[in-house]
């Protein structure tokens, strides 16, 4: 891979020296801008417990244009749909230089813990949760257990 | 990190502050964003800025920020960080080349053997970290070579290293030399991985050489496009002079063919009475007395005609001569000079000044020429190099000679004398008295006279010519005077003559040859061209015969009267209106209106006294503010009518009788809010943003505010029109400053009502004053450059100056109210051309207001008592 920009080389190297908690971020050996993630659900929120796949793409424009990321793994949140695309500003128009891969993923971790049911993408899930937020995070809980335990990396 | 162990917290933490949050490396030329946040120029802040728009968002704050004219690279240094990178480098590291090994090496956890081998490698006594196999012990060793092997110490046969020179035994040296090994090995790959960057470079090298050659290219094309419009303009200037000479002849053969005519009339007629008087003294014997009284009487009659013939009293009429004025020398050497090229180095011409900075984009032409005059430094040099500026569109004129005069002409030539018999005698009145403002007018005088001469340098014959036929209307002029006596013929007077004559002589080829394109001025009018740069000239006793010909042409007289009284400074400046001839956008073309629409009423596309108007720099829509009607309409460029906002009332987004109004980089309407002394802000959209000022004196107050402009960094400039004064505002509107106070007359920063203010792309502010009939000028911090024009209605004169507009040229567009007029000026206040009059026809205007000036160069009027808009 010919001239891999020295800030995705530097970025890589600090996420795997200084990884952050609940994370891990793992460049595919045939493309250095192609992200293996893995999330933990954050604690005291429905996705407790699950291990999230993600997959992260640095685009050619990166760091002036956002990654791009998809959940690999189903989960049933308000702002994220059935084919783990993600609705978070920072990803688009709120998307910034200054931002990293690691500070993506933690907007992600946070996105989570506080899902937005009135910004939604998914608008069933949205509608669920709006009407019964009980019943809508014991589905998540459900979906968690279902999907995001001791599963292995998709493809 | 490998070195953070050697360094200490804050070394860390000063190293990360000296990171850019974008590239994640060092600083390298880090830039201060308005916002306070740093970036590195390349590729970091380059990369941000949106080349539309040109507007640059802040990664850190999201701030949007408006990219300076000459591009990121003027924003301004982060000294302090720059400073920082400066720092003696912690342990002897080169930071930068050391930072891209350094980050590889760390990548694989092997920095500490490799940075203590280096050090070993340099012969240096250093402590070396046990990761190192034989580093620590050779550090024991010392002095080394004493006992035995230099790692283990055992005594027995030992080496020299070839690659540390130290003595070592067999195992302990292969050890060392396998660690050499994997060490070399991993240098390889660190080569190899670095390999790339330079294919890379090569790359961009090979890019560069095609662009370098597609650029040089595209000039040569550029330099046959140019020589192409000139040797176009030399044949029109060809065909033009021998139309010229073809309808003189044509003139002239006709009138000598009438005389020849009467002649012979008179020949046949005089026969015939030769004839008849013969024949009736011949047959009639018997002559009445009164017959032959008659007789005699009409003999001497005719005598006395034939005799006027042979006295030359009743001349034939001598045809006129034609000669051909042709500075030839000049074209040759301005062709021969014609279009410098200019190289400049890639990273010099983007830190270099605004003036290379805006001609880098335009290497040829005509411009370049500006070289030398950018620092005249005598008013010989000055002349000559205006005239050589000129010269690429100059073709002589034809000198007419003995031309006469047309009444009007004659009118405007005496008046123009008249006032310079005033100056005479004004002198003669008190000759002992040195008149300080004399000796700069005698000072000027010879100065353009010497320019005279140069200009001259054609032909001697040619320029002797030329003062001898000015000798002669002079003395025209003396006598259809009456008034001079014959003694002004001496030495002071000729001395003072070029400059005066040379004016009266245009103006005759300008009555002779009212078809004759003004650019095509051949070089007798270059002394009127000349002013002293920096010298206060005197301003002539003015007489208001209005001169005011209808057709838009240059007049280069103009603003050397108009600017006298006034200080001028006129500084070195780039502006293109200062030295094209003929500017992008055809004023002197101008005078019908393209577009009118509006009429009094408060519908759509009806107006109650709309006075400001704007242009968005975005979309090209036109902001009319509908002053009576209390609301801002917006059409496009053409007069569609697109959507109103506003209504009465002192509330957000209300208005009472707005004036100025302006749209800034980002879209943002602003306008001023008159009775309510305040500005609003709104959004593209016309929805409000914020208002700010209330009615008062303070700093920040505002009086009856008028026009607004906004400079290209946001900041609003408020014409603060009963408080006479102009105050800036951040573009949240936060106070910044204010300049100019009350006072009449033509001192420098005194204003009188001023009513709207315009801010240049080169960063001037020009202000009309209005109650004192003059713009001034001033930077963007206030300071006072210099003023034009003063009251009357000659051209460059104006009455109540109101809106102002500046092109992309510089030319600046001023709205003469209470003449009825726009008057287009120079970026140095030099008068260029005007249209318009009184009246409610297409072209004419009742109480002009504001100006704007439409991307496609068209200038947008607002003309007040005739509640419309007209779009030139």
């Amino acid at each position: 891979m010919a001239g891999l920009p020295r800030r995705i080389i530097k970025e890589t190297q600090r996420l795997q020296a200084d990884p952050v908690p609940g994370i891990s971020a793992i460049p595919d050996e045939a493309n250095a801008r192609h992200f293996k993630v893995e999330v933990a659900g954050p604690v005291k929120s429905p996705y407790e417990g699950g291990t999230f796949h993600l997959e992260l793409f640095l685009p050619e424009e990166y760091p002036m244009s956002a990654p791009k990321v998809r959940f690999m793994t189903r989960i049933y949140h308000p702002n994220i749909d059935k084919l783990g695309r993600i609705c978070l500003d920072i990803l688009k128009d709120k998307w910034s230089p200054a931002l990293q891969i690691r500070t993506v993923l933690l907007s992600i971790q946070a996105l989570l813990s506080a899902p937005n049911p009135d910004d939604p993408l998914d608008t069933n899930v949205a509608e669920a949760w709006k009407k019964d937020e009980e019943s809508a995070i014991e589905e998540a809980r459900q979906f968690t257990r279902q999907h995001a335990m001791g599963n292995k990396p998709q493809q | 990190m490998s070195d953070s162990e050697n360094m200490t917290y804050s070394a860390e933490h000063v190293q990360q502050l000296l990171r850019c949050s974008v590239c994640l490396d060092r600083f390298k030329q880090p830039k201060l964003l308005p916002c306070q946040h740093t970036f590195c120029l390349s590729p970091c802040i380059e990369g941000l800025v949106d080349r539309l728009t040109r507007i640059l968002r802040c990664p850190e704050c999201r701030a949007d920020h408006i990219v300076p004219r000459g591009g990121p690279s003027h924003f301004p240094n982060n000294l302090t960080i720059i400073s920082f990178l400066e720092l003696p480098p912690l342990n002897g590291e080169r930071p930068n080349v050391e930072a891209v090994v350094e980050s590889r090496a760390a990548a694989q956890n092997v920095s500490s053997t490799r940075s203590s081998y280096r050090s070993q490698a340099a012969g240096r006594p250093t402590n070396r970290g046990p990761g190192l196999g034989i580093g620590g012990r050779d550090a024991g060793e010392g002095g080394g070579g004493g006992g035995g092997c230099a790692a283990c110490r055992t005594e027995g046969r030992l080496a020299r290293c070839s690659h540390c020179d130290q003595l070592l035994c067999e195992s302990c040296k292969r050890a060392h030399m396998d660690m050499v090994r994997t060490d070399v090995n991993r240098l390889v790959s660190q080569v190899r991985r670095v390999l790339p960057q330079v294919t890379e470079q090569i790359n961009t090298v090979g890019r560069k050489g095609a662009q370098l050659q597609n650029r040089c290219e595209s000039l040569k094309s550029e330099v046959a496009e140019i020589i192409e419009k000139h040797i176009r303009d030399l044949k029109t200037r060809e065909r033009l002079l021998a139309e010229d000479i073809d309808s003189f002849v044509l003139g002239e053969l006709r009138g000598l063919r009438t005389h020849q005519e009467n002649l012979e009339v008179e020949l046949a007629s005089m026969a015939s009475f030769c004839d008849s008087a013969e024949s009736t003294l011949s047959r009639t014997r018997h002559l009445t007395d009164g017959d032959l009284v008659e007789l005699k009487r009409q003999c001497v009659e005719n005598m006395a005609t034939l005799r006027d013939y042979e006295n030359g009293t009743l001349r034939p009429p001598v045809p006129r001569n034609i000669q051909l004025s042709a500075e030839s020398q000049f074209l040759t050497s301005t062709i021969s000079n014609f279009g410098d090229l200019i190289i400049t180095s890639g990273s010099s011409a983007l830190q270099a000044s605004d003036m290379a900075g805006t001609r880098t984009s335009n290497m040829l032409g005509v411009p370049q020429r500006r070289t030398t005059m950018r620092a005249p430094e005598t008013a010989t040099d000055y002349a000559l190099s205006v005239l050589s500026s000129r010269s690429s569109s100059l073709s002589p004129g034809i000198a007419r000679r003995g031309g006469e005069l047309q009444p009007r002409n004659a009118r405007s030539a005496q008046v123009n004398f008249a006032d310079e018999d005033l100056y005479e005698e004004d002198e003669e009145d008190s000759p002992p008295r040195s008149h300080p403002l004399r000796r700069a007018h005698r000072q000027t005088s010879s100065d353009s006279r010497i320019a005279g001469l140069m200009g001259g340098g054609g032909g001697s014959d040619n320029s002797n010519a030329i003062s001898r036929q000015r000798r002669q209307n002079r003395i025209r002029r003396h006598r259809s005077l009456g008034a001079l006596p014959s003694s002004n013929e001496n030495s002071d007077q000729t001395e003072s003559s070029p400059e005066r004559e040379i004016p009266d002589r245009r103006r005759t080829r300008m009555f002779t040859l009212p078809d004759s394109d003004e650019e095509s001025v051949g070089i007798g009018m270059a002394p009127s061209l000349t002013y002293p740069p920096r010298r206060p000239v005197r301003t002539p006793i003015r007489f208001d015969v209005s001169l005011n010909s209808p057709e838009p042409e240059e007049d280069e007289e103009g603003p050397r009267r108009s600017r006298g009284g006034a200080q001028v400074h006129v500084r070195a400046d780039n502006s293109p209106s200062m030295y094209v001839t003929t500017p992008r956008n055809k004023y002197n073309q101008k005078g019908q209106a393209m577009i009118r629409f509006g009429e009094r009423g408060n519908g759509e596309r009806q107006f109650t006294w709309p006075r400001g108007v704007a242009v968005s720099p975005l979309d090209d829509f036109i902001f009319v503010s509908d002053s009576s009607n209390h609301r801002v309409q917006v059409f496009d460029n053409t007069g569609v009518y697109i959507r109103s906002f506003g209504c009465y009332g002192q509330g957000d987004g209300e208005f009472d009788c707005l004036a100025g109004i302006t749209v800034n980089g980002l879209g943002q309407i602003i306008i001023s809010d008159r009775y309510n002394h305040r500005i609003q802000i709104f959004d593209r959209g016309g929805n409000f943003q914020r208002a700010f000022g209330s009615e008062g004196t303070d700093d920040g107050q505002l009086n009856y505010p008028w026009g607004v402009a906004c400079d290209n960094m946001g900041f609003i400039y408020v014409c603060d029109k009963e408080n006479h004064r102009i105050q800036v505002f951040q573009s949240n509107g936060t106070f910044v400053r204010k300049f100019g106070r009350l006072g009449n007359g033509n001192a420098a920063g005194h204003f009188d009502n001023p009513h709207y203010v315009a801010v240049s792309s080169d960063n001037k502010v020009y202000v009309s004053d209005s109650s004192n009939h003059r713009i001034q000028v001033f930077s963007i911090y206030g300071d006072f450059l210099f003023s034009f024009g003063i009251s009357g209605t000659l051209r460059g004169q104006m009455k109540f100056p109101r809106g102002i507009a500046i092109d992309n040229q510089g030319f600046v567009v001023v709205a003469d109210s209470g003449n009825n007029r726009v008057q287009i000026f120079r970026a140095d206040g030099r008068y260029y051309s005007m249209f318009g009059a009184w009246g409610s026809e297409n072209g004419q205007f009742k109480g002009i207001e504001g100006l704007a000036i439409l991307s496609n160069g068209n200038v947008v009027v607002s003309d007040r008592e005739n509640h419309r808009i007209q779009i030139f």
